[in-house]
């Protein structure tokens, strides 16, 4: 019995190599692609390497998605108002960088505040009375991951994500917090909203470029919803996901975390390193991206003033090769997406 | 005050001055950004920042509003100390604008700038310094501090609080921005609370979805129902509750008491 359980592993891992070495065509050579494709891709030995993107989407589409999204935040307690979305679609349309409105559904109970990001595909979603009700019975968490998870089943029901590109097991977990008072009385802070996000997952190792947030409501209510980013060309063999690109591979690791750090350190010395994460990330000015697992470093230069006091910069993001030694590290740029004005002068 | 400082500041009051004579009915910004900070006499860091605020003030304009928007060395921490509480302050510049915005490197209820006063000062504290909307100037309504930790909610009735806006609007932990968010943000501010807004574009850099931004939105009243209302009413490019907020401590008087109402994203970063 031990040894059929053993004969079928080794059948399905040959099974995966053959399939890969049929798929990947740029790898850096044949034998080394079977080695890399049996051994998991999970944050191991070997990474995929992908081909990202960012959707395109017609009007009708978009306004698609808004309602499918519509109905399930609402969950029976209303109805999306069909005029306002089409209205919606006629104000901004495609060539708009950014759809912004509230659609306030028939029975007029709920004020639904849409917003989606055309250039990322993000769409947002969030009911306002919900959000404005601080006084109901707080839920646990544990509750609470119990209502993200059917409100995950029911985007995978309705066609807006695919069950496979997201663990609810991994959720991480934020808070919309409210507190208040008078003068300097001290005052009591309250979860108003747990707010649960998926990144998409690639083999185990997160991108940062697509995902779900989750927003459950103290009071139990799906209360905001986030849905879209990058999409990934690729094709899955027996639960392990390879590119569907020529452009794609697997290849092996070569640079250890330890390494990383060491380079970060010397890099950037006097930071404070807010967050580090093995994960996939798209450079912000493209539109296509050949992407990897690095090694993501957000920090911020930390700056001793005169009086002693430690200050931080605002944040900067860096990326390094995982599959190239002394690759060059890859900053991720802050777009100018708006005109800009120069400074005046004194 | 070097002679040359004491003109410009004199000249900057009068621009400023008469700005709000001749356009009482519209509204004004006084915007100042730090990214330099490469031994001009107020520390080094080794950051390799760009610029975030030209587009918002560039938004601004088209919007109808008018104000000042100073980088680099025109970037004077006096100019956000008030006369009335320490003798080197000149917040006759920033507290006579609706808006106010800040970019810097921050701490705990303070902030840091690249370049000194000619007093030597390099920083400026929420508590010890700052009193916007009251004492001289009184009239910036909302303030944004878009600094790391500045507005970090376990000090808020030590730092923000001491200021008498309508609204605070910043950052509980770090701070990571492009330049178009600050744009996207105000023109968002049409339909949405400055709030919703300040929310939706911030806790995120558009396009990523790893949530790193724990923003954070303090509202004021006279009441607690008062501060929740301006919460979530309150619009910039919509015209509700620019206005000064009124009512507030005079040179030499008591803070009169007052209802507060905080709602933050606390993706948990923390350390500050």
């Amino acid at each position: 019995m031990k040894n059929s359980r053993h004969a079928r592993k080794g059948f399905v891992a040959a099974l995966i190599a053959a399939i890969a070495c049929l798929v990947l065509v740029r790898t850096e050579s044949s034998a080394q692609s079977v080695v890399a494709a049996t051994q998991t891709l999970k944050g191991g030995s070997s990474v995929a390497r992908l081909v990202a993107r960012w959707p395109k989407r017609t009007s009708s589409e978009v306004v698609e998605r808004m309602r499918a999204l519509g109905n399930i935040l609402l969950a029976g307690r209303g109805a999306v108002d069909d005029v306002g979305l089409q209205a919606a679609s006629q104000q901004f349309g495609p060539d708009s960088e950014l759809w912004q409105f509230e659609n306030r559904t028939g029975d007029g109970r709920s004020t639904l505040r849409f917003s989606y990001h055309v250039k990322s595909d993000d769409l947002r979603l969030e009911d306002a009375e919900i959000l404005g009700e601080v006084g109901l019975t707080e839920i646990d968490e544990t509750t609470a991951r119990g209502i993200m998870r059917g409100a995950v089943g029911r985007l995978v029901a309705a066609g807006l994500v695919r069950v496979e590109d997201f663990d609810p097991a991994s959720a991480s977990l934020a808070w919309r917090k409210v507190t208040g008072g008078g003068g300097d009385e001290s005052a009591v802070d309250k979860i108003l909203e747990y707010r649960f996000t998926l990144l998409r997952q690639i083999n185990g190792i997160p991108f940062a470029n697509a995902g779900i947030r989750v927003g459950v409501h103290r009071s139990g209510i799906v209360s905001s919803l986030r849905v879209g980013g990058a999409e990934i060309s690729s094709v899955r063999q027996a639960g392990v996901e390879i590119a569907s690109d020529t452009r794609g591979g697997v290849f092996s690791r070569k640079v250890s975390r330890a390494d990383t750090a060491r380079r970060f350190g010397l890099e950037h010395p006097n930071t404070k390193l807010w967050t580090q994460a093995l994960m996939y990330v798209m450079r912000d000015d493209v539109e296509e991206d050949v992407i990897e697992p690095k090694e993501h470093y957000l920090f911020s230069s930390v700056m001793e003033s005169t009086d002693g006091t430690k200050t931080f910069a605002p944040a900067e993001r860096v990326s390094y090769s995982t599959t190239e030694v002394g690759a060059p590290v890859i900053v991720h740029s802050r777009l100018v997406s708006a005109p800009v004005r120069a400074p005046d002068q004194r | 005050m070097k002679p040359k400082h004491l003109l410009l500041t004199m000249a900057a009051i009068g621009a400023t001055l008469s700005l709000a004579e001749v356009s009482a009915a519209a509204h004004s910004y006084y915007i100042t950004e730090s990214v330099e900070y490469q031994n001009h006499g107020c520390g080094n860091a080794n950051s390799n920042l760009p610029y975030y605020l030209n587009a918002i003030a560039y938004s601004l304009g088209a919007a109808g509003w008018t104000g000042l928007y100073y980088a680099k060395d025109g970037d004077w921490p006096q100019v956000y100390v008030d006369g009335c509480i320490q003798s080197d302050g000149f917040d006759l510049i920033s507290d006579t604008h609706d808006l106010v915005i800040e970019a810097h490197h921050g701490s705990i209820g303070s902030f840091v700038f690249g370049y000194p006063s000619p007093t030597g000062r390099c920083s400026v504290s929420l508590k010890n310094d700052m009193r916007l909307g009251s004492m001289f100037g009184a009239t910036a309504s909302t303030a944004v501090f878009a600094s790391c930790c500045t507005l970090n909610r376990n000090h808020i009735a030590d730092t923000a609080n001491w200021q008498w806006t309508r609204q605070n609007i910043g950052f509980h932990d770090v701070t990571e921005f492009d330049n178009g968010m600050f744009a996207d943000w105000f023109n968002a501010t049409q339909g949405s609370s400055n709030k919703s807004a300040w929310f939706g574009h911030f806790e995120d850099r558009p396009g990523w979805f790893t949530g790193d931004n724990s923003p954070i939105v303090i509202s004021y009243g006279t009441s607690q129902s008062d501060a929740q209302n301006t919460h979530n009413t309150a619009k910039l490019k919509g015209n509700v509750l620019v206005s000064p907020r009124g009512g507030g401590p005079t040179c030499g008087g008591g803070q009169p008491y007052f209802y507060w109402w905080a709602e933050w994203i606390d993706h948990g970063n923390g350390g500050c």
